[in-house]
């Protein structure tokens, strides 16, 4: 139930992420979902693409800092109160997150969001329990 | 409990005494049987007689390593080769390497000044000492030697190598004492512990280690994988090799011999000397010797002195273990800095140096200072917090080891020029 998420440390000067993009992009790796986290002087960039492993390697080559982790993505409901749902799910188990961001849609019913929790164990066993959808890495790859 | 008790607990004013009739008849010997010396003495228009105390020490020109290798192999002796009782070479890294070399009253003073050592490590008569120091061109095993035999040890002369005989001697012979470099040391434990010893089979009680840089961790490990208390004994070949100075039971310092090696620490810059406790370049002039006495040699290596009083009552000056190479040395804000501070103290953080840059740069009249950090694998962490955490724990380590404020900007992994030879590791951009 856990997806690979690529995380990268880019320092904040122009043409960082346009580089990345070229990388990924000259090695047949597609982005499935981008984000970034900044402050004044650096950035972390987490990315979700199709072949993790492929990436992780070619951005290494291009001396860039890539770092695998574990999310999971989930199904929210895309109707107003999707997203509070599943939050009070998780915060009645005292599920903690540490960050999140959406995926594109991929069905007109769910929108895909992505979490990243201290207990990522813990926290599909809730979703699980309460009906909440988690997402499998091959419904993401499609 | 000391060697020579006479020299080694000598009040200030004695020591004083015998250290300014050593520099006044130093000065006279080598002005009379070298010309390099003499020419130097006559071009700062310094006469033997100008020298009438240890605080004259100032007058002389240093010595330097350059000069080792321009006047290598014969051109800086006191005496013919047929009067040399020993030679000794150590590696050049670039160009001639470093000949030492001594008479036999030279190799006297060695065995006092590494007898002194050995003792004040513990070690006693009749003890057995296990010198595993190489033997040869190497100063390490023949100084331990001859400090050994001076001190009236029962020496098993194994020379490096050879690490299972070692082990399987140690069990049949039981030497109380152990002298060796410190990685060596760490290389016999895993041996021990693969032939299945525990520390209490081991029958070394006391470690006299050096001849290469080690830290506190390092010593700890030593001490429990051995059973052993750890010494650390400095020296240099230039000056004779190891004894120049040696940790006594505090620990808290290396007692330099000073009555036969006199130590200044100076400010590589300017040359003036540091004050009591401050960090700056350790100066050696061998005060007694035949062969090849140096004047104020510059050892290039980072130290602190203080000639505070010690509890085990030797009044030789103390010097703090070496921090580093005066290479690359900036003053910010009426401080000097030297890089091999900044690496010590990033070492601290993870046990592996990153790649690293001091920007020196002045805004109106505050001199500023930036370290740039790559982030490499073991840095990077996916939480924003962290890294800034991270920001704030090197800032912190840069602080307290420097005393002074750093800015820190996380870089990515390459960002910093990466050079052939010697990394330039500051980049001073004050027009100065």
């Amino acid at each position: 139930m856990k997806i690979t998420q690529i995380s990268l440390f880019l320092e904040n000067r122009s043409g960082r992420i346009r580089e990345v993009c070229h990388v990924l992009g000259g090695a047949d790796i597609n982005i499935l979902s981008l984000t970034v986290a900044e402050t004044k002087d650096f950035g972390i960039l987490r990315l979700v693409v199709d072949k993790p492993d492929a990436a992780v390697e070619v951005l290494k080559e291009h001396h860039f800092a890539a770092h695998k982790s574990d999310v999971v993505v989930v199904g929210v409901k895309h109707a107003p109160g999707g997203l509070a749902h599943v939050l009070d799910v998780l915060a009645t188990a005292q599920i903690n997150i540490e960050y999140m961001h959406a995926l594109l849609n991929k069905t007109d019913d769910f929108a895909y969001m992505i979490f990243s929790f201290d207990n990522a164990e813990e926290a599909v066993k809730t979703l699980v329990k309460n009906k909440v959808p988690v997402i499998t890495w091959e419904n993401i790859k499609k | 409990m000391y060697y020579n008790p006479v020299a080694e607990t000598a009040d200030k004013e004695t020591l004083s005494k015998t250290q300014s009739e050593h520099l006044k008849n130093l000065v006279a010997y080598v002005y009379k049987n070298n010309a390099v010396f003499k020419n130097r003495l006559d071009e700062k228009n310094i006469r033997p007689a100008d020298i009438t105390s240890i605080a004259d020490i100032t007058k002389l020109p240093f010595t330097t390593k350059e000069d080792m290798r321009d006047f290598y192999p014969y051109q800086l002796f006191c005496v013919p080769q047929a009067a040399l009782a020993e030679i000794h070479v150590s590696s050049g890294t670039t160009g001639n390497p470093t000949l030492s070399g001594y008479t036999k009253k030279d190799l006297d003073i060695w065995g006092e000044a590494m007898a002194r050592s050995l003792r004040a490590s513990g070690a006693r008569k009749g003890d057995m000492i296990q010198i595993a120091y190489g033997y040869g061109l190497f100063t390490g095993g023949l100084g331990a030697h001859y400090g050994a035999l001076a001190l009236g040890l029962t020496i098993l002369p194994m020379s490096s190598g050879n690490t299972k005989r070692q082990i399987k001697l140690m069990q049949d012979l039981k030497p109380r004492v152990l002298a060796c470099t410190p990685s060596y040391a760490l290389y016999l434990a895993e041996e021990a512990a693969a032939a299945g010893l525990k520390p209490k089979d081991i029958s070394w009680q006391i470690g006299v280690f050096g001849a290469e840089p080690w830290s506190d961790a390092m010593r700890s490990e030593i001490e429990q994988k051995l059973g052993i208390k750890a010494y650390d004994v400095f020296g240099l070949s230039e000056i004779i090799g190891p004894g120049v100075a040696m940790e006594c039971e505090c620990q808290n310092g290396l007692h330099v011999w000073s009555d036969l090696f006199y130590p200044e620490i100076i400010n590589p810059k300017t040359g003036e000397h540091m004050k009591d406790g401050l960090d700056g370049e350790l100066v050696i002039t061998a005060l007694t010797k035949e062969a090849i006495p140096l004047l104020r040699y510059r050892t290039r290596d980072i130290a602190s002195m203080t000639t505070e009083k010690c509890p085990c009552g030797r009044t030789a000056p103390r010097i703090s273990k070496l921090k580093g190479r005066t290479d690359d040395m900036v003053v910010i804000r009426g401080i000097n800095i030297f890089p091999s501070q900044v690496e010590h103290a990033l070492l601290q953080i993870d046990g592996a140096a990153p790649h690293y840059q001091l920007i020196v740069d002045r805004h109106g009249a505050l001199d500023s200072l930036e370290l740039e950090v790559e982030v490499e694998e073991q840095f990077f962490k996916d939480k924003i917090g962290e890294l800034l955490a991270l920001e704030d724990t090197i800032k912190h380590a840069l602080a307290s080891a420097l005393n002074i404020s750093a800015r820190v900007r996380l870089l990515e992994p390459g960002a910093i020029q990466r050079s052939e030879g010697k990394a330039k590791r500051v980049i001073d951009r004050r027009k100065l």
